[in-house]
């Protein structure tokens, strides 16, 4: 028995010796949102290495189409940040259009040392421009995607970047995504990059925050058209859904995943803004918030779940960000610091608020999470101000004066990468898929 | 390795260049200084790419190292662990004459033992340390509660109704008396809402008035309960309930609300 007890007391006090170590191992900082998103976006060295060799054109004429093609593909897997790109000028100097010119070593070795390897050529095929797209896993020698994509260079670069993604994360990319902005009074449509734009909509003297329902599908944005500013709701091909006919100002749209809009109006008088939910088509309008001469707007649905509304309010003084259910009960603030507070946006995945917040003339783009209500700033240049979310909650989209006028910029979750996206004039973006 | 090939072959290039430089006229030198510009650009370019190469290498060397250390440090806090007890044990071995038969074999199968289980424990933390990090969900210190209830509310928000609704049970189970006890039964109705059990939600509404009369969530319970009776089709009792907010919370947002309801209905 003694012995037993010795031997339990033996084990015990290794345990506990032990215990310590072992939970500093699993110990994560549940609330360091820095931490949290840091293991968002893969930083060079931090996560596989992919080398993307230039595709070769096989085609004459094709050269100009090879180049954007080229520039296009790194561009989409350098800012979509699931692995570290292998720098071109330790690739290998052999051209390498298809499998059989793959000689392993050279991209396995010393110095390019790549996990993965992206190649193949673009090719003329019944006068379409057709792309043979490969990735491999050097280490392995497996091969993982082998495929064809046609159409223009820009497009059948974004197709083959996103479906490098979805195969090294599972999850889908962003580079055929798009987004919609305000410029010169208008609503222009363009690829995630900021190329192709086009204006999408012109229909009143001056168009303002266009929104993305979480679908893509349909699009909200105010108009001037009647006089007074009012919802127009279309979808994303550009046909007439409906919108509202109030006759006060009726403003900053959003669109729930089961469709429904909620905005914000000032047709319950008494000198105030008010949050309403009504259908798509603006019809069947429901009054969630009444607060005397206080302003509630800028309602934003939770595009995960949609059954909670985050909106700006300056009920306890100076505008904060309050949430609500979608029945308008337990309405409540989430991230009270003092200050100022806008343009709140529910990342897509439900856990994160990116908003605007600042005072006196300064104001940035800050990350909260839901849970915790921990913030992270991520932009100091300029102004930055309404921030949307890319459509895989890793990326967000953003208008920054930092050139001098208002431009649409993107960045990382965790304020890397900032790149300009716009160019004459850009606002309120919206991102989707 | 062909880096620093290059930027050997770089740098003769450019001390070909040094060397042949005062030979020529005015046109040569500015060949030559072209040349010499193309070599060191070059040279500059493959010094950036080294420095990348050795900060990243550096960095990845400095993690290593740093589980390393720890892991030895985990080794020898143990080894000395035992030594300890095994000194313990002599002592008492000492002590004790007449037990002293047949216990140094006793102790020599004791570390054996000892040796076995640090090797599982190892091999355990080794499972632990590669066990994928799963970003999306929040690890829970036992004894926070602000943590239960952060993780709790941010699966609700992600849609992860089963998960919520688990926590928010055992945050009104564990902490019943802290401030955020109602609301937590508050969510636990809301995460049966969202699942569409509506007499399972209108039952936990119910405890946030019984459990918590003094809490700030009851006019917003009632109102939910209100409107889960309204998908049940209990119409009479939800207008009761509507009626009954309007008259005891008059002044709260609630109020408006239930107007709403019985005005629709």
């Amino acid at each position: 028995m003694k012995i037993a007890r010795i031997l339990f007391t033996i084990i015990l006090f290794a345990a506990l010796a032990l215990a310590p170590a072992i939970r500093a191992q699993q110990e994560t900082p549940p609330d360091d949102i820095r931490k949290q998103v840091g293991t968002i976006i893969v930083t060079p060295g931090n996560g596989p290495n992919l080398a993307i060799a230039d595709f070769v054109a096989r085609a004459s004429g094709a050269n100009a189409a090879v180049a954007t093609f080229n520039e296009v593909l790194w561009a989409d897997l350098e800012f979509a940040a699931v692995s570290g790109l292998v720098g071109k000028s330790l690739y290998p100097k052999s051209l390498l259009p298809d499998p059989a010119s793959l000689n392993f070593e050279q991209w396995s070795g010393d110095p390019v040392k790549a996990d993965y390897l992206a190649f193949g050529n673009l090719h003329d095929q019944g006068g379409a421009l057709s792309a043979d797209t490969y990735l491999y896993d050097v280490k392995t020698r497996q091969q993982l995607i082998a495929s064809r994509h046609s159409g223009d260079a820009r497009r059948i670069a974004h197709e083959f970047a996103d479906e490098i993604v979805k195969l090294l994360t599972g999850r889908d990319g962003i580079a055929t995504s798009k987004i919609a902005y305000v410029s010169g009074g208008s609503i222009k449509m363009a690829d995630y990059d900021g190329f192709n734009a086009r204006v999408f909509a012109s229909d009143g003297p001056s168009l303002l925050f266009p929104q993305f329902s979480p679908d893509g599908r349909h699009i909200a944005y105010v108009s001037f058209k009647s006089g007074v500013p009012n919802i127009v709701v279309r979808s994303s091909d550009g046909g007439l859904v409906g919108g509202t006919r109030f006759n006060s100002t009726t403003s900053s749209p959003s669109i729930s995943p089961n469709g429904q809009l909620a905005f914000s109006s000032a047709i319950g008088g008494g000198g105030g803004m008010d949050i309403y939910v009504a259908n798509l088509d603006g019809s069947n309008a429901r009054q969630l918030t009444r607060t005397r001469s206080t302003v509630n707007i800028s309602p934003r649905w939770n595009p995960k779940t949609g059954r909670e509304i985050a909106f700006i309010s300056d009920r306890g003084g100076s505008p904060q960000i309050y949430v609500m259910d979608s029945s308008g009960a337990n309405q409540r603030p989430v991230i009270a610091r003092g200050g100022q507070s806008d343009s709140p946006s529910w990342s897509p995945d439900g856990r994160y608020l990116a908003f605007t917040y600042g005072g006196a003339g300064s104001f940035q783009i800050f990350v909260a999470d839901v849970a915790t209500g921990q913030l992270l700033q991520l932009t100091s240049r300029g102004r930055n101000e309404s921030p949307s979310w890319s459509p895989d909650s890793r990326h967000i989209a953003f208008q920054s004066s930092r050139t001098g006028s208002w431009e649409v910029w993107q960045m990382h979750i965790d304020g890397s990468g900032q790149r300009q996206v716009s160019r004459g004039g850009g606002r309120s973006p919206t991102w989707a898929k | 390795m062909s880096v620093n090939k290059r930027t050997a072959l770089a740098l003769g290039v450019l001390l070909m260049l040094a060397m042949s430089a005062p030979g020529g006229g005015a046109q040569k030198d500015k060949e030559v200084y072209a040349q010499f510009k193309v070599a060191f650009d070059e040279l500059k370019n493959e010094v950036i790419v080294l420095e990348r190469q050795v900060r990243s290498l550096q960095e990845s060397q400095d993690r290593a190292s740093g589980q390393m250390s720890t892991l030895i440090t985990q080794i020898i806090d143990n080894v000395t662990a035992i030594r300890q007890a095994q000194s313990r044990i002599a002592e008492g071995s000492n002590s004790a004459i007449s037990q002293v038969n047949g216990i140094d074999e006793r102790i020599s199968a004791v570390n054996q033992r000892i040796d076995r289980l640090s090797n599982q424990i190892a091999e355990i933390k080794k499972l632990v340390e590669n066990l994928p990090k799963l970003p999306t969900f929040t690890e829970i210190t036992p004894g926070n509660p602000d943590q239960l209830f952060a993780a709790a509310y941010g699966d609700y928000s992600r849609g992860n109704y089963d998960l919520a609704l688990s926590e928010f049970r055992q945050y009104v189970e564990t902490y019943p008396s802290t401030e955020m006890a109602d609301n937590a039964q508050y969510w636990i109705g809301e995460c049966l809402l969202a699942k569409k059990q509506f007499n399972e939600a209108i039952a936990e509404f119910d405890k946030v008035n019984t459990l918590f009369p003094k809490g700030d969530k009851v006019p917003a319970a009632r109102l939910k309960k209100g409107m889960a009776l309204m998908e049940t089709g209990q119409v009479e009792a939800a207008k009761a309930e509507f009626q009954a907010i309007i008259k005891l919370y008059p002044r709260g947002s609630e109020a408006v609300l239930a107007r709403q309801q019985l005005g629709e209905k």
